[in-house]
């Protein structure tokens, strides 16, 4: 800045961490009650601080779940939102890739025609068509079955789009290179756009697992045998269920449980994230 | 379109008497030297160079001996692990180099390849290109909107203008005998100095400008409109009672000679003089042509008479 | 590319077969079946169908519920909107000030972006909980009876402070972009002319941002539309009477609850065209760089 003020510094500190504290705040208190037994959970105020159920809770929910809620153990949630969330991240990835491809690298009938049908569905969210979508996967016998989950989510404009705008910006030269080399497309693509995409790919990765592991309407509809729900819509069972029995510690284990993957992926990776982030909106 | 990346709008394309219009760019035996390089950024120098090697399926052991002595060629033996990216510009065009020479291809193609260099590179990499095109003695075409690099390097030089080719000559033929006014105007640096002229009734001679008479080499008819071009160096000062006066415009000292731009009515003439001729603006000189010298284009074809 | 790229017949449709497909059958046909199904009802056994034209739109927005669910929908996006983007934006503006920490607090305030809207509302749902919440415990000290499974404004309030706070991380990410996208020298400039920090923000900064700040509106908007549904169904379920009832979720409730075909269908439509009214504008203003 151009002031170098160490009053108003401090403000902005104190500004910031004061964000920090009310992001933080509901993590702390879902982590808080994650550790202690059920009996301490029945009344306000419950604790500030942890308690000593740490292992016992999480290792309960992990392999036994919660009576009055399927009792799927959420270890097998975990699971499945994995599969889930990866074969959409990957599933994605991959036709887009190739998708945007043939858009940008070849000349055929009705090409501007394909890119606009794809285009569209940038416009068509799952929720606003659930019942027609919801009808076409039941026909096609997919309910209750991870290509269900995953495959109608698997389309993505966004994708598509992305990689079209990046391999516009490959000078075509590179192309013409490859051809004098007596690449043909298939190794053209494997041997340079491909490599040449790797922080494309990384990017959206870490944006797609987080949109697949967070899928909650597409998992409720689709799903009626809990071996197949996911954790991010079990946890709804779980609250329901809680408002009758004192097991909220066990719910938010849970919750802290729903919460690691994508967290620590946006931890981790956060470069790719925000890069991610960025350029899927342009 | 030579190397097959466009589609040919009409007629043939030879290599060695062989129609190749229908093969793909690969099978053409060609390789290319492009504008921007076109390095594959995610491999090395040894990995672009053997790319197309790889791709043909010749044997490991050929292609390491080959990139080896590719390498050595270029001088880029100590760069073989590098990416692109940490690599120079001339460096990167000797890599470009380098992987089209591996090839050892019937012909080479170069896209503007030293447009992006430096001015100093580009005079060092200019000799490089022509001691190898000299060592390898493959074929080669080269584009360039440079037209030292053209007099240079060429044996034969094709000027082209709106992808009509205007003349097809030696770099002397084109120089002395340039087949159109465009030609004219744009070799030589200074290029010839065009002027509109009208043939005197002696047939021998023009009038460019009031009291402003050239000599002409051959004899054309009276009355007749022709443009006619004169080299800078072939317009000689000389004395009053011999020349032709006209006021010096200004004067470009480039060093090792002068160009001074001269002016009567609507004539413009340059002249090349030695360094020490005391001129400025303003002076008045006086020229004369040898007949020789003077080249002469239809006023409206822009073709050499 | 100017030069011919690659001349295959079979391959480029081979390489768009795929997602083209998925297009088709799980996009493109259910999006027609919706529309086809908003100018159809069906009678109680589902038997037979008969064409009413545009009668199902016209008893929607005769229909006092659907008209409250609009409302609801507009309360709760714009708050949502606004909330967070107000937040978000001081945020950004003092993470820009400072030199140090900076990238600390990034790192600290962007994760909640991982978070599935969901969960969101299970962590609110839990702290607001009047039994065991901990922030209802400290407002009935206060002395406010905070009770979101009786009380509608509580219930609303739950779950835009849900929503917002989901959203900040998304928001700051893009607001400190934009402000550290300024250039540094426009802003020397104004100091040298006298403007203040405060006048500098109001005449420099929010100006020059303003296409940040649009985009982000939009995004916002149809993050609240559509994305929040997992966050009500997992809190409120759309109650205490209504009172959370959003678009997405009266769809979901009339068609997969109620069973009304037609009319969960026509109220898909309805949103389809404002989803793809939103998409529209936002590209406009995106290619316009919204004007300064």
């Amino acid at each position: 800045m151009v002031e170098n003020r160490p009053i108003l510094n401090a403000n902005s500190h104190i500004l910031l961490l004061l964000g920090v504290a009310v992001t933080l705040l509901p993590i702390w208190i879902t982590f808080v009650a994650s550790t202690h037994a059920s009996e301490e959970l029945l009344r306000a105020p419950i604790p500030m601080w942890p308690g000593d159920q740490l292992w016992q809770n999480y290792a309960e929910v992990l392999s036994g779940g919660i009576t009055g809620a399927g009792g799927v153990p959420v270890g097998v949630m975990m699971l499945n939102s994995l599969v889930m969330a990866l074969s959409i991240a990957i599933g994605k990835i991959a036709i887009s890739i190739i998708a945007a491809y043939a858009i940008v690298y070849f000349r055929f009938p009705f090409r501007m025609g394909v890119f606009w049908l794809i285009f569209v569905t940038l416009m068509l969210p799952v929720e606003v068509r659930i019942l027609p979508t919801f009808k076409v996967v039941a026909d096609l016998g997919m309910l209750n079955s991870y290509a269900g989950l995953s495959i109608p989510l698997i389309a993505s404009a966004t994708a598509t789009f992305l990689f079209r705008q990046f391999f516009m910006t490959v000078p075509k030269e590179m192309v013409e290179a490859a051809r004098m080399d007596g690449a043909g497309p298939v190794r053209f693509f494997i041997d340079v756009l491909l490599p040449l995409s790797r922080t494309n790919i990384a990017a959206l990765f870490v944006i797609l697992f987080i949109y697949g592991w967070n899928q909650y309407l597409w998992p409720l509809l689709i799903t009626t045998d809990e071996s197949y729900y996911t954790v991010v819509m079990g946890i709804q069972r779980m609250v329901s269920a809680a408002e009758q029995l004192p097991v909220w510690n066990h719910v938010m284990a849970t919750a802290m449980l729903a919460m690691l993957p994508p967290a620590l992926i946006v931890i981790l990776m956060q470069r790719q994230f925000i890069k991610g982030l960025i350029e899927t909106e342009k | 379109m030579v190397a097959g990346l466009e589609i040919i709008s009409g007629g043939e394309i030879l290599i060695d008497g062989k129609v190749v219009n229908d093969l793909e760019p690969a099978e053409r035996d060609i390789a290319m030297v492009f504008q921007n390089y076109a390095l594959y950024p995610h491999m090395t120098v040894e990995r672009n160079m053997a790319y197309g090697l790889k791709i043909r399926g010749l044997p490991k052991e050929e292609i390491a001996e080959r990139v080896r002595r590719t390498a050595g060629m270029l001088e880029l033996g100590h760069l073989l692990d590098r990416k692109p990216r940490e690599l120079s510009g001339g460096q990167r065009q000797r890599v470009a180099m380098g992987r089209a020479i591996i090839r050892e291809p019937r012909v080479f193609l170069f896209d503007e390849p030293l447009s992006n260099l430096d001015a100093r590179l580009r005079v060092q990499t200019r000799l490089e290109i022509h001691r190898l095109q000299q060592e390898t003695g493959i074929t080669s075409l080269y584009v360039t909107h440079d037209q030292v690099e053209a007099m240079t390097l060429g044996h034969r030089i094709v000027v082209m203008n709106n992808g009509v080719a205007e003349q097809v000559g030696t770099p002397d033929e084109i120089y002395e005998r340039p087949a159109t006014s465009f030609v004219a105007g744009f070799i030589g640096a200074p290029p010839m100095s065009l002027l509109t002229a009208t043939v005197c009734d002696d047939r021998r001679q023009a009038d460019i400008a009031p009291g402003l008479r050239l000599p002409l080499p051959r004899p054309v008819s009276p009355g007749l409109e022709i443009q006619i071009g004169i080299r800078p160096e072939n317009v000689l000062p000389c004395n009053a009672d011999t020349g032709s006066a006209m006021t010096v415009e200004h004067v470009e000292v480039l060093g090792a000679d002068q160009i001074a731009h001269l002016v009567r009515d609507e004539a413009r003439l340059c002249v090349r003089l030695p360094r020490h001729s005391r001129l400025s603006a303003g002076d008045t000189l006086n020229i004369e042509v040898q007949a020789e010298a003077v080249s002469m284009f239809d006023q409206q074809t822009g073709r050499a008479i | 590319m100017n030069s011919s790229p690659y001349r295959h017949r079979m391959l480029p449709w081979l390489l768009v077969l795929p997602q083209l497909a998925i297009t088709l059958v799980f996009f493109i046909w259910p999006a027609s079946q919706a529309l086809w199904q908003s100018v159809l009802r069906e009678d109680a056994w589902g038997l037979s169908q008969e064409f009413v034209g545009f009668e199902n739109f016209a008893d929607l927005f005769a229909d006092p519920l659907f008209l409250e669910s609009f409302r609801i929908t507009f309360v709760f996006s714009f708050a949502v909107a606004a909330l967070s983007m107000v937040l978000s934006l001081l945020l950004a503006i003092n993470a820009d000030r400072v030199v140090r920490g900076n990238s600390t607090y990034r790192t600290l305030l962007i994760w909640p972006y991982a978070i599935a809207p969901a969960l969101a509302g299970v962590l609110w749902f839990f702290m607001f909980n009047p039994t065991v919440g901990i922030l209802s415990w400290l407002l009935k000290g206060a002395g406010y009876d905070w009770n979101h499974h009786a009380s509608g404004t509580d219930a609303m309030l739950l779950v835009i402070m849900a929503a917002a706070w989901k959203q900040i991380s998304y928001n700051f990410l893009f607001f400190l972009a934009g402000l550290q996208a300024i250039p540094k020298s426009l802003i020397e400039a104004a100091a040298i002319d006298g403007a203040g920090p405060v006048r500098r923000f109001w005449s420099i900064i929010l100006p020059l941002l303003s296409p940040t700040t649009f985009f982000l509106l939009v995004v916002n908007v149809v993050y609240a539309f559509f994305d929040t549904f997992g966050l009500i169904h997992a809190t409120t379920e759309g109650g205490p009477a209504g009172a959370t009832q959003i678009l997405v979720y009266k769809v979901y409730s009339d068609g997969f609850v109620g069973l009304d075909l037609g009319g969960s269908a026509a109220q898909s439509v309805i949103l389809m065209t404002i989803v793809i009214a939103l998409t529209v504008v936002q590209f406009r203003y995106v290619e316009r760089k919204v004007a300064y």
